[in-house]
């Protein structure tokens, strides 16, 4: 008996002592270290061509040649200043004084290889895609970059978190580790797997050392439990942060350039017929969505583009249809990896309903209903889209969501009009002129009712009330920057 | 000797050949499913790209895919045989150390799990053991053990959060930096499975103390201190196997619990990679988890001989013949019947879908008795509506179980491989597979919930079959002539059944709620269904807001299960 007991504690012992083992271990702390909670864990170790490419930018580990300002024009970044020498060539002059991480200076042949890298990468990343660039130095800090075709949004594209400048010693074969090797404010000096990342201060970054001595990351995939790591005090800073937990959370609203759309589709079923969608159209409550659903922390949509888009002018409204739909059926598909959604399109097949039409309802996990939805199985989809794609350049989404030859259209739209409109937008050159076109080009998706804008998302990043100089960043780029502080 | 030999390479040979075929099936699935594997690859690692022509070539000429899942199948056995499991397709890194890391997690967090679990059954059981030592019979019902192991492990984890890690900040709300970081998720994996094990435990202290060797150990004077231990001996027999059981379906299995806390754990890291179709992870995964299962499951008989000692081999066991509970209070039942009607009649007649946003997450009153949800909807309406529905569905998924496990427990002579082998599967990766072969509906969600939940309750009740056989009565009764149909339907049958069902039916809120988390798949509920297990899953943004939206319909399906088990009982 006694020696069965003894064995059971042994037994209890070691599990315990085993199992300690295998626990991660605390972050490191230390004064003005930031403590942060972000919901993604890095898919590819943190390579800067894929979804981690904006953790890059968001963490201040590494910048890009040129940048974007809140209305989507282009500011300097890494490079100073660009001209067009021709209509397919750019020419960017290289700030001076810029070091990477690892100490060797920025040059123009590293950011040359830089964005060819991401020019050849498997796949090719959205904002290079079909343009055929090639980057060559033209001196230190000149670089020229060629395209195939004349592309007056090329600076704009730069911006884009995949085409990150990291050092030489980065990249191998196929892969760019951005280790130690970034220009940002902040080095990346471990990676836990899905866990965490560490992050230390770079004193040498060219426009001074930031006033951060470090940020600590953790992933936490759970949205309330995002939120409750910031209400407990484990984290400073909580990003993407759910709509029904916002409340009484100290926090930043920053209107983001996406909207909520009931895409129709318009090659087979119900929808075909363009009084029908006329009709889908006139019985959504945008304001009561907002309101309702998004408890005012969303923006109702009147055009596709919306308040993140300083240029962008509302549409005018559209007639009202007054006839009814009469027990026509309609399979009206969403996904749950946004909350509110599946709430959306109950509310919208609920309105759907009170018109006449009989919906069924389909949820499910995005990566579940793509390729239904790319195969046109649905009568109508609502899904939250960036209308701004990686370049800021709303014309470009235009073009992928609604023409005929759109890689991504939704609503099977292909109308001649709509698609010179588009085409115009795209060709356009000088900026007034293109947000001017690319206004028409909304125009006339709008006028065909295939797609019902219903609102424009916000993200919440909650904080502390000792964290000051959080970026708020439209475009989800940049979050801690060199002046973040905490106090 | 020989023959013995010959078993046990039998049973190495069928474990072998169902884990190599679940790998196969993981490795076939992107041809099965149809959804091309460069897709979702592609959408795990860049989540807006268009997926266009160039980009589909690019991820498949990368990673391979031109060459067809049967030469990758090839390709990856003779890599794994040597140890090598490959890079995953999303991230390129090394499998095997991504999966070890994971496993060593997700293997603490379980233990942790299991010690709160026995704790629980400990408490459930205690008084039935004192009243038993006591010479007395507890014939109480399973009420408490059947409202804990009706609480979602996911609610309970979402409250725990809020209350001991924002409100009282006792513990670290997520990660897994420390020991203190496994306590919350442990106690929320640990409660439920905790009370199913007790209702489990607390048969059977009822059978070891109805045996007439307590009488006469009491009788003798023996010291109640002991008289307790022996009971708790037998008893454990039956619940040492099911202990393995646990700990191998935890290890797989606690995925929703691992996104709650942030825990880098198995369970979660196998659902990802198979949503992904990053196959080969999900392939390490499976494997990693099935050989936890074999292993968890091949201890759990040399613990019950070591517990049971010569008295199993000698048939020498001396069970008691079942007898009849005595039936109680059946005016209560028809009470309780009849006002849940009553309720029910009531929210029949209200709208369970008018969407009103200007009346969302009101508290109950009496225009909404039970309050309204996100949308404002009725929460009394919703209920009532899915009350029909939700029991069909989670009954017939229950009894499907129970009478699979049963029939397995009865066949089977030792532990069933297989019921080891499914138990350990992560029920999504299962269902993922269904999904693939039957399409989206209601059909795949209950044949994924049914493939997995039949595996404890049959391993509950070839236990319990194997005591009856062992036992001197039914001996007694084979030496008179007894044929085995007779012996079969006529004592094992009656004495398995009831414990069996029991189990089964403290599962039922389980099975309920599986069954509606599985609509991100496409397979099961949809909304605006308002399927019970689906109005918790929408609650739960709002649990801490507006508890009633998850209160509501969890009593009902705790209540369910409540009364399952007894109408169960009494129809005997």
């Amino acid at each position: 008996m006694r020696s069965r007991r003894t064995l059971l504690v042994t037994a209890l012992a070691a599990v315990c002592g085993l199992t300690a083992g295998c626990f991660t271990g605390a972050a490191s702390q230390g004064p003005q270290r930031l403590r942060m909670a972000l919901p993604f864990p890095p898919s590819q170790a943190m390579s800067p061509w894929g979804n981690d490419g904006i953790m890059l930018t968001k963490l201040g580990i590494a910048e890009t040649l040129v940048g974007l300002d809140r209305s989507g024009r282009p500011e300097p970044l890494l490079a100073e200043s660009w001209t067009r020498p021709s209509d397919t060539r750019w020419r960017f002059h290289l700030r001076t004084g810029v070091k990477f991480h690892d100490g060797t200076p920025l040059t123009a042949q590293a950011a040359a290889d830089a964005l060819n890298r991401a020019a050849h990468a498997s796949p090719v990343p959205r904002a290079v895609k079909g343009l055929d660039l090639v980057a060559s130095a033209d001196g230190d800090l000149d670089l020229t970059v060629t395209t195939a075709k004349p592309d007056p949004i090329l600076p704009q594209r730069l911006s884009s978190p995949n085409l990150v400048v990291l050092a030489p010693g980065a990249y191998t074969d196929k892969s760019a580790n951005p280790r130690n090797t970034g220009t940002g404010p902040f080095v990346l000096q471990e990676l836990k797997g899905d866990e965490s990342a560490a992050l230390g201060a770079f004193p040498g970054h060219w426009a001074g050392a930031p006033r951060l001595s470090g940020v600590d990351v953790r992933f936490i995939p759970d949205g309330q439990t995002r939120t409750a790591a910031l209400r407990a005090g484990e984290v400073d800073v909580a990003a993407s942060l759910p709509v029904s937990t916002a409340e009484n959370l100290q926090r930043i609203e920053v209107p983001l350039p996406r909207v909520v759309a009931l895409s129709l589709n318009t090659a087979k079923g119900v929808f075909a017929d363009p009084a029908l969608r006329a009709v889908a159209r006139s019985a959504v409550d945008r304001n009561a969505l907002a309101s309702g659903v998004y408890e005012s922390h969303a923006d109702a949509a009147r055009g596709l583009l919306g308040p993140a888009t300083p240029w962008a002018t509302a549409p005018a409204p559209q007639p009202a249809a007054d006839r009814v739909a009469t027990g026509e059926k309609v399979v009206l598909a969403t996904i749950s990896d946004r909350p509110e959604l599946p709430e959306v399109a109950s509310a919208v097949a609920e309105a759907l309903r009170r018109k006449g039409f009989v919906v069924d309802q389909v949820v499910r996990q995005y990566n579940q209903l793509e390729a239904d939805v790319l195969a046109g199985r649905f009568d109508a989809v609502i899904l939250s889209r960036s209308y701004v794609q990686d370049s800021g350049d709303p014309a470009g989404y235009l073009d992928t969501d609604y023409t005929c030859t759109g890689t991504y259209n939704l609503t099977k739209l292909c109308s001649a009009e709509v698609d010179a409109a588009v085409a115009k937008a795209v060709a356009a050159q000088d900026t007034a002129a293109r947000e001017q076109a690319t206004l028409d080009a909304q125009a006339a998706v709008l006028a065909t009712s295939a797609v019902v804008p219903l609102v424009h998302e916000r993200t919440f990043i909650g904080h502390s009330a000792a964290v000051h100089e959080i970026d708020q960043d439209p475009y989800e780029r940049r979050l801690v920057t060199r002046s973040t502080t905490r106090e | 000797m020989t023959a013995r030999l010959t078993a046990v390479a039998g049973r190495w040979a069928v474990v072998a050949a169902f884990v190599a075929a679940v790998t196969a099936v993981l490795g076939l699935l992107p041809l099965v499913s149809g959804r091309d594997p460069a897709l979702t690859v592609l959408r795990a690692r860049s989540t807006e790209r268009e997926p266009d022509a160039e980009a589909l070539a690019a991820v498949r000429r990368e990673l391979g895919l031109d060459a067809g899942p049967a030469a990758l199948l090839r390709q990856w056995f003779s890599d794994a045989v040597h140890g090598d499991f490959g890079r995953s397709w999303v991230s390129g890194e090394p499998v095997g150390a991504r999966v070890a890391e994971a496993l060593g997690v997700s293997a603490t967090l379980t233990a942790f799990a299991l010690l709160v679990a026995i704790a629980v059954m400990a408490l459930l059981v205690a008084r039935t053991l004192v009243r038993a030592v006591n010479g007395r019979r507890d014939n109480s019902r399973n009420g408490a053990a059947a409202v804990l192991a009706g609480l979602p492990e996911f609610v309970l984890g979402a409250l725990f959060v809020v209350l001991f890690a924002v409100r009282l900040r006792w513990l670290p709300t997520s990660g897994w930096n420390d020991l203190g970081n496994a306590v919350l998720p442990a106690v929320a994996l640990g409660i439920p499975a905790g009370a199913v094990l007790g209702v489990i435990a607390r048969d059977a202290v009822r059978e070891a103390a109805s045996a007439p060797w307590l009488r006469a150990w009491t009788a003798a004077g023996i010291r109640r201190r002991v008289i307790g231990l022996a009971v708790l001996r037998r008893a454990s027999s039956v619940v040492a196997e099911q202990l393995g059981l646990l700990f191998a379906g935890l290890v797989g299995g606690a995925a929703a619990v691992e996104v709650v806390f942030a825990v880098p754990g198995i369970g979660r890291l196998a659902v990802n990679a198979a949503i992904a179709q990053d196959v080969p992870v999900v392939q390490a995964c499976v494997l990693v988890i099935l050989a936890v299962g074999v292993t968890a499951s091949a201890l759990g008989r040399p613990v019950r001989r070591l517990l049971l000692g010569p008295a199993a081999e000698a048939e020498a066991l001396t069970a008691a013949p079942p007898v009849p509970r005595p039936s109680s209070r059946p005016w209560l039942w028809i009470c309780a019947i009849v006002a849940v009607g009553a309720v029910i009649a009531y929210g029949l007649l209200r709208d369970p879908f008018a969407v009103d946003l200007t009346a969302r997450l009101r508290p109950p009153s009496l225009a909404h008795p039970m309050g309204t949800d996100a949308l404002g909807r009725d929460m009394l309406a919703r209920l009532s509506h899915g009350a029909v529905h939700t029991a069909l569905l989670a009954l017939a998924a229950t009894a499907t179980t129970a009478v699979i496990g049963v029939l397995v427990g009865l066949a089977a002579k030792r532990t069933s491989a297989a019921a080891a082998l499914v138990n350990a599967l992560p029920p999504v990766v299962v269902a993922l597979a269904v999904a693939a072969s039957t399409g989206p509906g209601w059909s795949g969600a209950v044949a994924a919930v049914v493939a997995t939940g039949w595996a404890p309750l049959a391993a509950h009740a070839r236990t319990l079959a194997a005591e009856q056989r062992d036992s001197s009565y039914l001996v007694a009764s084979r030496a008179l002539g007894a044929s085995p149909w007779h012996l079969t339907t006529r004592h094992v049958l009656p004495a398995i059944v009831p414990p069996v069902v029991r189990n089964a039916c403290v599962r039922l809120p389980a099975v309920a709620l599986a069954l509606a988390t599985l609509g991100y798949l496409g397979l099961g509920a949809q909304p605006p269904e308002p399927e019970w297990g689906l109005l918790i899953a929408e609650g739960m943004p709002y649990v801490e807001r507006a508890p009633w939206t998850v209160l509501f319909p969890a009593a009902g399906l705790i209540a369910l299960g409540l009364a399952a088990s007894s109408l169960a009982t009494r129809v005997r």
